[in-house]
């Protein structure tokens, strides 16, 4: 099986309603077919922002592939329950897998 | 080396050959000593966080000079959006050390020398601004501290500089020759300048003919011969010595200020940036300030986020958390705060470029911000008291707490909510009393500039007549 490589880029965290580096560490743990880098040590499929809110000012990483959107408590901007956050995210790697 | 580490930052501070002085003593180790470490670990995290892949978008920029990764406290800002984040960075520094962690104030004076050497250049065909580009790039190479040295001790406030009884009251030039300047004067109220390696002088105020020699710009390291600091006193300095009844004793209250005295430094060419044009002090002040007072909501916001989230803990810990009364005085800590900070993104959203390309705030907003904080942190912070209660101004030290036969009284007679240890309580306590008195709101009141300098800014672009016009016109009154 393939891994999926995602790069990861943070927004810099000055009103964190999310704990991003916590949530990445759950990511890590649970997705065991994605490996992930930070967005600026080496090349990746799939790009993965994470914003601490809804504002979502990270700067972008020229990368022209598909691209999954965390800000806050919401992904690729529609709202999810906090529990849910992790599935939700996986989730959107499994499509991007599948094509 | 582009980016320093926090070790590598404090490491270098070890090389420089300061004259520090500091309660009357001579101060050989400033990286060690407990009234100035503090602010160290502070200045400390504006280079450690820029190696954190969760803050690296707000601590580091692309240089436009190099084209390499840089701290964002060396950048010169290319678009609304750097300044945007400037402010960002600050409020996030501050909810990690709730102090004043220095480097803005240096950041500031190459924004400010920047743009406006390149209009002097324009003007009068001088070289200043390729110097200056020099300067930053070489700031930026070795992630140099600088500490932005505006305001001088000034004497008599209503005299101008050469006016005054001593004219050493603002700093000036005292010889010119082939290889460069010698300036003598003093710096006052210098922030981080003890564990800065540079110092940036700017003239303090707007300059007439007469004044022309105190129009002087130039780049001086802090240990160059002639440099002397003599670190100024704070409200409970002498607790530095413990710990709880600090605080905040890792990062400490406020910069680390210092009266930095110049007797008779020699400046080389390269390093002038302004040298007898009297007629440009007064645009480079304006520019700095608000540069500087863009900062404000951003660094102040973090830091009362602190103050809210720490009024929000003694509230629990002494149970009066869900009165409604302290939900109120919580909701209004809150709002102040936002307040703050949205002038500060305000100003910073409506930036524009200046003619050397490189983005300037709103300095109307810019100085509201600031006037803001001359106020609405004390109204933050005299919440804060008001809530926690006034055994934060009682409570026993330290060590009466950890004393063999006393402490287990402080321990019985000052416990608050049953599930809470009694020291915690005291460690927040001491934090509110720190942070909310004193030395912390007094930088309040006058960093940036006290709030009549922000008065005159305000009302100089306050656009008053277009007001008028609009108020004749709706009152039927025939306008031209």
């Amino acid at each position: 099986m393939k891994l999926l490589r995602v790069g990861v880029k943070f927004c810099g965290n000055c009103n964190p309603h999310l704990d991003c580096p916590k949530l990445l560490e759950k990511l890590i743990q649970k997705a065991k077919d994605v490996h992930f880098v930070y967005w600026f040590q080496a090349s990746f499929d799939v790009l993965l922002i994470l914003s601490g809110c809804p504002v979502d000012c990270a700067s972008r990483p020229d990368f022209n592939g598909p691209t999954v959107v965390v800000s806050g408590k919401m992904v690729d901007r529609v709202p999810v329950p906090e529990n849910l956050l992790l599935d939700h995210i996986l989730g959107a790697f499994e499509r991007l897998k599948e094509g | 080396m582009a980016l320093k580490t926090g070790a590598e930052y404090i490491e270098s501070l070890k090389g420089l050959n300061l004259t520090v002085y500091a309660n009357g003593e001579k101060i050989e180790n400033i990286v060690d000593h407990p009234l100035i470490r503090p602010h160290v670990n502070a200045a400390a995290m504006t280079y450690e966080l820029a190696h954190d892949p969760a803050f690296e978008d707000l601590m580091t920029a692309t240089s436009h000079l190099t084209g390499k990764k840089i701290n964002r406290f060396t950048h010169i800002h290319q678009s609304t959006d750097d300044l945007i984040k400037k402010v960002k960075m600050l409020r996030m520094i501050s909810q990690r050390t709730g102090t004043c962690y220095q480097r803005c104030v240096g950041f500031d004076a190459i924004n400010a020398l920047y743009s406006v050497s390149y209009e002097m250049d324009q003007k009068l065909g001088t070289d200043y601004h390729q110097k200056v580009r020099r300067y930053v790039e070489y700031l930026q190479e070795n992630d140099l501290m600088v500490a932005g040295s505006m305001t001088d001790p000034k004497g008599d406030r209503s005299l101008p500089p050469s006016k005054q009884a001593d004219p050493d009251l603002f700093v000036h030039l005292v010889e010119k020759n082939d290889e460069g300047i010698v300036i003598r004067g003093a710096k006052a109220h210098q922030t981080g300048i003890v564990n800065s390696h540079e110092m940036l002088i700017m003239p303090t105020t707007a300059l007439g003919p007469d004044d022309k020699a105190y129009a002087v710009a130039c780049a001086v390291p802090t240990d160059a011969p002639g440099v002397l600091h003599i670190f100024g006193r704070q409200t409970n300095d002498d607790r530095k010595f413990g710990e709880i009844d600090q605080g905040n004793a890792k990062f400490g209250i406020v910069g680390g200020e210092a009266l930095t005295v110049l007797e008779n430094v020699f400046v080389p060419w390269e390093r002038v940036f302004m040298c007898e044009e009297y007629e440009w002090a007064g645009t480079l002040v304006e520019r700095f300030a608000s540069y500087h007072r863009q900062n404000y909501g951003g660094c102040k916001g973090g830091v009362s986020d602190i103050v809210v989230g720490a009024a929000a803990t003694i509230a629990d810990y002494n149970g009066t958390a869900k009165a409604s009364h302290i939900k109120d005085k919580i909701t209004e800590m809150i709002h102040l705060t936002e307040t703050l900070y949205a002038g500060s993104i305000a100003c910073s959203a409506e930036g524009r470029p200046t003619p050397s390309g490189a983005y300037f705030v709103d300095p109307l907003l810019a100085n509201v911000v600031k006037h803001n904080v001359t106020r609405l942190i004390y109204e933050i912070d005299r919440l804060a008291q008001d809530i926690a209660g006034g055994f934060i101004a009682t409570l026993p030290s330290e060590k009466d707490l950890r004393h063999p036969e006393i402490g287990k009284y402080v321990e019985k007679y000052f416990k608050g909510v049953a599930s809470v240890s009694t020291e915690d309580r005291i460690r927040i306590a001491r934090l509110i009393e720190n942070m909310t008195g004193g030395t912390a709101l007094v930088e309040s009141m006058h960093g940036a500039g006290s709030p009549q300098a922000q008065r005159v800014s305000i009302v100089r672009q306050s656009n008053l007549e277009t007001k008028k016009r609009f108020a004749k016109i709706l009152a039927g009154i025939k306008v031209d």
